[in-house]
């Protein structure tokens, strides 16, 4: 809990009046954060051996701030805003009214998956969060985990980003190994990717 | 009808490949357990590496954005979108 209140710390609006809260919302001066389904999410991590050190370590506002300031110029695909952690282990991402509401439905049976099969290539979801503030507009942030960790970025050779459509999903002009291409970058550049036994 | 949407997200690494006596191997064979900082880290990243049949390359695979519903509605934003901001804005 405590990484949430650090987190906004830095925030000194004026306070924005908030009741008393069920467990799990944060109440903070000039800000009210609502945790969702917070004991499958604490299950979640709990899985990965994530614990609020982890989280805490990792998203320091401190240590994010160029992370964050950055989110603004890579609002990704479906128009939603994200940032890496300093350290690249988390990504933070707003989702839509609609991502949210189908998230609550579907949480018990993705977490049922996640523990029926370990080895499932779904990014985990660790927590949900809803950010009020007086003035603004309230923000849903999803927190996940990195899926991608080069043991070397220097011998990245592609990233993909791909949905099986050749329907404008091609990233134009110069990019770098580590610019995130498309199934049509995909299939004009023919790289060669061998078979692999996913488990 | 709703379909959910979703990506398959794909990282492509190159390893070099070390030919000694003792066998071929890469080169963060030899020093992993240098490079990574706890093995509940190691596990995390795991599930989502393999590795090419002949060795010489890490796959990054994993499957992101699946909370997005992909309907008539999208299809007609998308189409909107790459008309009038242009496909390299989405």
């Amino acid at each position: 809990m405590n990484f949430v209140r650090r987190a906004t710390s830095f925030n000194n609006q004026p306070g924005l009046r908030s009741k008393p809260g069920k467990a799990g919302d944060f109440v903070l001066p000039g800000a009210k954060i609502t945790a969702f389904s917070t004991s499958i999410f604490q299950r979640m991590r709990a899985m990965d051996n994530i614990g609020f050190d982890h989280i805490q370590k990792s998203l320091h506002p401190r240590t994010n701030r160029d992370q964050i300031f950055k989110t603004g110029e890579a609002a990704g695909a479906s128009g939603s805003f994200f940032f890496f952690s300093h350290d690249r282990r988390f990504i933070v991402k707003t989702l839509t009214g609609e991502e949210l509401r189908l998230l609550e439905k579907i949480l018990p049976a993705l977490h049922k998956h996640f523990k029926k099969n370990p080895g499932s290539l779904l990014s985990r979801i660790y927590g949900v969060y809803t950010v009020e503030m007086q003035d603004y507009q309230k923000v849903h942030l999803i927190l996940m985990g990195n899926t991608l960790r080069f043991d070397n970025n220097l011998d990245i050779s592609r990233i993909y980003d791909m949905k099986g459509s050749t329907f404008s999903r091609l990233v134009k002009g110069r990019t770098k190994s580590s610019s995130t291409l498309k199934d049509q970058n995909f299939v004009s550049n023919q790289f060669h990717v061998q078979e692999i036994q996913l488990s | 009808m709703n379909i959910m949407d979703y990506s398959i997200l794909l990282g492509i690494e190159s390893k070099v490949l070390i030919k000694t006596e003792m066998g071929d191997f890469t080169a963060d064979e030899t020093d992993r357990s240098a490079s990574v900082s706890s093995t509940a880290e190691l596990e995390r990243f795991k599930r989502h590496r393999f590795t090419s049949p002949d060795r010489r390359w890490t796959y990054h695979v994993s499957i992101i954005d699946f909370l997005q519903f992909w309907n008539c509605q999208k299809v007609g934003e998308q189409f909107l979108k790459t008309k009038f901001l242009g496909a390299n804005k989405l």
